[in-house]
């Protein structure tokens, strides 16, 4: 075996190679040059031939051959293997502007997004959340809160009533009695829920929803009351908006005011809105819920829900919460 | 309650502009509701007088008038009012003028005849709406004179809507004294000289009970002028103040209403005595039963025995407080009267308007209660007013009552620690008697700080130390209250972890895919029998509507009609697919009484996903196992075995509906809610172009959950067996698996089904299931054989119980 033979092989072995189109062609190659038939494996077969001596030369000489074609199989099919896993990379491309797979997008109802609004601001207050029943008696609706009988206060609430004299509460305001009567002092409370009123045109609904706002401890102030109903409507609004409380008339608060917010119209022009009615529990009522109305004072407010709503993402017609229309509806979502 | 500035003006003497005005009010808790003028604007229109009126030559319906306008010359008027007559006194645009609507009177030939200048009807000054003639100006108008400045025209009128604690100003004079007291200065109304009786008629008066009515007098006058009319500057305060001007004794009755807030009543005399010709006894008495009576607004009303009336000699003649009687209602006619001044107690007039649906200016007042000081000055104001207009002979005024029954001004303790207290003030002790002096208190010191305090006797609304802090602080502005931030103990409240927050859980539903609703509580009653729900429902005894007629026992209905509106009205993208939710109270009858319930609904149909790519229509169209899927994931949370069997629902599909069971803790099971598809009969019935899926739960059930208790998880690893069945049709799937866990031992850990066939291969009345089985053992790795073990234990488990065998 000479030296020429072997560059021979090499030269051979790599015009192969490098012919090789693809992995199994690799594979041929590898067997027709390293394979036990391999033209490599029989030179390597045929030392036992030679002279020791010469033996050792041609042994070297072969093993190097061996190895470089070892060398040029591994890199061609690491060529190969790029190239296939390039096509396989083509092949998987999707147009990825298609859209995914879809899901039905649907929300809660707006008037409940603002209610947990509510709920989540004054909970971070530490109020907590309490409530009553929709059909009440004259006495949670009425009479302990200071309306006394027949009195035209309450031609301000129009109310349903069942035959045996209960009522769809008016307002959240019996849960402030409920309230006071179960808890111990100081009281922190809010009572989100529906409320009815025997009305029905564009501005009004039979059926609406309030939320209640009752604190009752010592020390207690209208100041108190006016800095956190303007905390409440900047935050609930997130803008700093100018807020007036004009005096006002519940038979359960004295002094009683009606909130108005300044609101900023599309049309750039600035109105007063009322927003809600608040005021100092009244002594009665304390004194109704077996509360000393010497120590304790307190403050209450209650607020339309809808009228927030409305407010926040410009809904005109108070109705639309209740025609459960998805056209209306999926704009919250 | 409506009145005019330049009225107020004069009462308290000093000169007030309209909008700082009514801003001043609101700011004082009495809302203004508008500000208008009292006319609208027009000028160049003076005083005339018709000298002379005849017939247009070429028009039948025109005259001509020669017209004094207080020039040297007559002027030449064509005009087509029917009233026009010689010596009518009425308004005249002459050239110039500007009338309301920016109308321009200019000099005009009408019909070949010369008008320099046009009369005019109140409609065309904008000031009434009586357009059949030239407005009549009394005889005695100042010819030549504006007409802007005689009447007073440049005034404003202001409507405030009085809370019902504020009575004492549905009066010029109540309202005076409240204006006064925003400038400091208490009112003081004027005194008023008794008219000298010029006849001696007299009356009985008999009072059955006076606390019904403490206060009941009256005086009769004679031989009124029925031709008289009232004086133009009480038509005008009238008109702006929101009334008509009829008659002087019609008119002199409203205006003492205005002036001072008593309400008078005037009966006929004539018509109120008996056949003799005698004046009868006037009485004071609650109705009979059933007694009748006929109101002068033509209403006939059965009286009831809570009903206070005025009686003459024991007969019904007019409700108290209310309204008089048409028999003895004064007319155009009348000459005598019977005037009527009384306090009636509140407590007998609230409601009764509404009762009856009957309002009226004195009721209004009455039920909200009177100034118990003013009966006798209000009939002296009316006497003299009315003797001034239509002349006639007072009588002496006849009274029958008990003043200690009369409302008492309280006196109450008042002390400015605690107003400043409770308004989080500092206020001085000069700046709170400044106050309730000016608004008419009297103070009497008791100590540093501490005052007895007397309000007026018209402020019935006043009876406690609060009233008195609420005074001060609206007329200490309610804006000059500072601001305080929250502040107070800081308190933690309880917060079960165990029970799913609700906003969770409706967030859960929007993730589903369902979109929240909100139906109103009440429901038709015909929806009732539809679902089953015909147990005594809770009805309104006062509905608004037949639609709204019974409190909802069930979600549904509101669900289905809103999938039923939805079907029909929404056109979006995802039309003719519905999926709706709502959480609410339903309302429950127990007993005598009822429960209100929260439940949580659901509803849909259409598809199960959007409509989109490499989805067919068929495999996204909504079925049951589709919507089951959903409502099992918002029972993921409940704590308990969940479980379905068949319902017996007859509202829903027999195939295709569950009942859904709760097994609690103690092994107690119970149905909290149901799901199925509506049944095609009643979807024909309701109209509905879609199957729908329906599912109603207690809400309770689906959120009170258990706290996790962690138990240590096997570290050996599982086998995993699949088990082909071929199982009887009538035996359920949950049976089936059920049973597997009867029988597998303690190997198994999970056992779950994941195919179902029917088809070839199977004969008919069964089907396959598919049951994957995952078995470990917590000790040491399991054994195939144990495995095999186990497999062939539920094997013949399933053959003995129900005859199931394995597939070959």
């Amino acid at each position: 075996m000479n030296t020429h033979t072997t560059d021979n092989l090499l030269e051979q072995a790599q015009a192969e190679i490098s012919a090789a189109a693809d992995l199994d062609a690799i594979e041929n190659c590898r067997l027709h040059w390293l394979g036990r038939k391999g033209l490599v494996t029989q030179q390597l077969k045929q030392l036992g031939q030679l002279e020791p001596e010469a033996r050792r030369a041609a042994g070297q000489q072969i093993n190097q051959v061996k190895k470089a074609i070892v060398e040029l199989l591994e890199a061609r099919k690491d060529e190969l293997q790029a190239v296939a896993l390039q096509q396989q990379l083509e092949q998987q491309r999707v147009d990825v502007t298609l859209p995914g797979r879809q899901r039905f997008h649907y929300g809660l109802h707006p008037v409940t997004r603002t209610m947990n609004r509510m709920v989540e601001i004054f909970e971070s207050l530490g109020f907590q959340v309490a409530d009553g029943p929709e059909i009440e008696d004259d006495e949670h609706n009425f009479e302990a809160l200071n309306f006394p009988a027949h009195h035209p206060a309450r031609a301000m609430h129009d109310t349903f009533y069942f035959a045996d004299g209960r009522l769809l509460r008016t307002h959240t305001s019996p849960v402030q009695i409920r309230a006071l009567r179960a808890q111990p002092l100081p009281v922190r409370v809010i009572a989100p829920g529906r409320v009815y009123r025997s009305d029905s045109d564009q501005t009004h609904t039979p059926m609406f929803n309030q939320l209640e706002g009752l604190l009752v401890a010592e020390n207690v102030t209208f100041a108190d009351l006016k800095g956190i109903l303007q905390q409440f409507v900047n935050t609930f609004f997130e803008q700093q908006l100018s807020m007036r409380l004009r005096p006002s008339y519940f038979p359960f608060t004295e002094p009683s005011a009606e909130v108005d917010i300044a609101w900023h119209k599309e049309d750039g022009s600035t109105s007063w809105l009322e927003v809600l009615g608040c005021g100092m529990v009244h002594p009665n009522v304390l004194e109704n819920c077996g509360v000393d109305s010497e120590r304790y004072t307190g403050y209450a407010f209650g607020m339309g829900i809808e009228r927030f709503a409305m407010l926040r993402y410009g809904v005109t017609d108070l109705r639309q919460f209740f025609e459960n229309e998805l056209s209306f509806l999926e704009q919250f979502a | 309650m409506k009145f005019n500035v330049n009225w107020l003006a004069g009462i308290i003497e000093r000169p007030l502009q309209p909008e700082q005005l009514a801003e001043q009010l609101t700011s004082a808790g009495l809302e203004v509701d508008t500000v208008e003028p009292a006319a609208e604007q027009f000028s160049g229109v003076i005083i005339a007088r018709i000298i002379e009126c005849e017939q247009h030559p070429d028009a039948d319906r025109l005259r001509v008038c020669k017209v004094d306008a207080g020039g040297d010359e007559p002027v030449q008027i064509v005009c087509g009012a029917p009233n026009a007559r010689a010596g009518l006194v009425a308004p005249l645009a002459v050239i110039g003028a500007v009338l309301p609507g920016d109308f321009k009177i200019k000099r005009a030939k009408l019909r070949g005849v010369e008008s320099q200048g046009m009369l005019c009807s109140g409609k065309e000054l904008g000031l009434d709406d009586d357009h059949d003639g030239l407005m009549a100006l009394p005889e005695s108008a100042p010819v030549g004179e504006d007409l802007r400045g005689w009447l007073e025209l440049d005034d404003s009128i202001i409507e405030i809507e009085l809370t019902p604690n504020r009575a004492d100003c549905l009066s010029l004079r109540g309202l005076a004294r409240e204006v006064s007291g925003h400038y400091g200065q208490s009112y003081a109304p004027p005194e008023i000289t008794p008219v000298a009786p010029q006849c001696d008629t007299t009356f009985d008066i008999k009072i059955d009970n006076f606390d019904d009515c403490p206060r009941y007098a009256g005086r009769v006058i004679e031989d009124l002028d029925p031709d008289a009319v009232s004086p133009v500057w009480m038509q005008e305060r009238l008109r702006r103040c929101g009334l008509r001007s009829k008659s002087p004794l019609v008119d002199v009755t409203n205006y003492v209403l205005l002036e001072m807030g008593q309400p008078l009543h005037a009966f006929d005399l004539d018509r109120l005595k008996d056949q003799q010709g005698n004046i009868p006894v006037l009485g004071v008495r609650t109705a009979r039963q059933g007694e009748q009576l006929t109101l002068l607004n033509d209403q006939p009303v059965e009286l009831q025995s809570n009903h206070l009336i005025i009686t003459a000699d024991d007969r019904a003649e007019a409700m108290a407080g209310l309204m008089g009687g048409l028999d003895t209602a004064v007319t155009d006619d009348t000459s005598s009267v019977l005037l009527e001044s009384a306090w009636f107690s509140p407590r007998m007039i609230m409601g009764r308007s509404r009762d009856l649906g009957v309002t009226s200016d004195a009721a209004h007042r009455f039920e909200r209660g009177i100034d118990p000081t003013i009966q006798m000055q209000a009939l002296e104001r009316a006497t003299e007013l009315l003797v001034e207009i239509a002349g006639g002979r007072p009588g002496p005024i006849c009274v029958l009552e008990q003043a200690d029954k009369l409302p008492q001004a309280p006196t109450i303790r008042f002390r400015l620690d605690r107003c400043n207290a409770l308004l989080g003030l500092q206020l001085e002790q000069q700046q709170v008697v400044d106050i309730l002096t000016a608004l008419g208190m009297q103070m009497q010191p008791e100590a540093e700080g501490i005052w007895q305090v007397v309000p007026p006797r018209a402020r019935l609304d006043i009876a406690l130390e609060v009233d008195l802090i609420e005074e001060i602080a609206r007329i200490h502005g309610f804006e000059h209250i500072p601001d305080q931030l929250p502040a107070g103990a800081l308190a933690l409240h309880p917060k079960p972890e165990a029970i799913l927050p609700r906003r969770r859980l409706e967030t859960l539903c929007v993730d589903l895919g369902y979109q929240e609703i909100m139906s109103y509580s009440f429901l038709d009653p015909d929806w009732l029998a539809a679902f089953e729900l015909t147990e005594s429902p809770i009805e309104l005894a006062n509905p608004i509507s037949r639609e709204l007629a019974v409190m909802r026992p069930s979600l549904t209905p509101g669900l289905v009609t809103a999938v039923q509106r939805n079907l029909r009205k929404y056109t979006g993208r995802h039309r003719g697919t519905v999926r709706l939710f709502e959480t609410g109270t339903v309302f429950l009858p127990d007993g005598e009484g009822h429960r209100e319930v929260q439940r949580l609904g659901f509803a849909a149909c259409g598809r199960r996903q959007p409509e989109q790519w490499q989805i067919n229509d068929k495999s996204a169209a909504l079925d049951f196992f589709a919507f089951k899927g959903d409502i099992e994931a918002s029972l993921n949370y409940a704590a308990g075995e969940v479980s379905f069997r068949p319902s017996e629902r007859t509202f829903l599909h027999p195939g295709q509906s569950a009942d859904i069971l709760l097994q609690n803790e103690n092994n107690v099971t119970s149905c909290i809610g149901w799901l199925g598809l509506l049944h095609p009969g009643l979807r024909a019935k309701l109209d509905l172009d879609s199957d729908i899926f329906l599912a109603e739960l207690e809400l309770a059930h689906v959120s009170n959950g258990l706290l996790p208790s962690f138990s240590k998880t096997s570290r050996f690893p599982s086998i995993r067996r699949d088990l082909a069945l071929i199982v009887p049709e009538n035996i359920g799937a949950a049976e089936v698996l059920e049973c597997i866990r009867q029988h597998a031992g303690k190997y198994l850990k999970t056992a779950f089904l994941f195919d179902v066939y029917t088809g070839s291969g199977v004969e008919s009345g069964y089907k396959s299931l598919a049951i994957g089985l995952i078995l470990q053992d917590d000790c040491q790795t399991l054994t195939d054989e144990t495995a095999d073990n186990t497999e062939t234990r539920i094997l013949s488990g399933l053959a003995q119980d129900h005859n199931i065998r394995r597939r070959d």
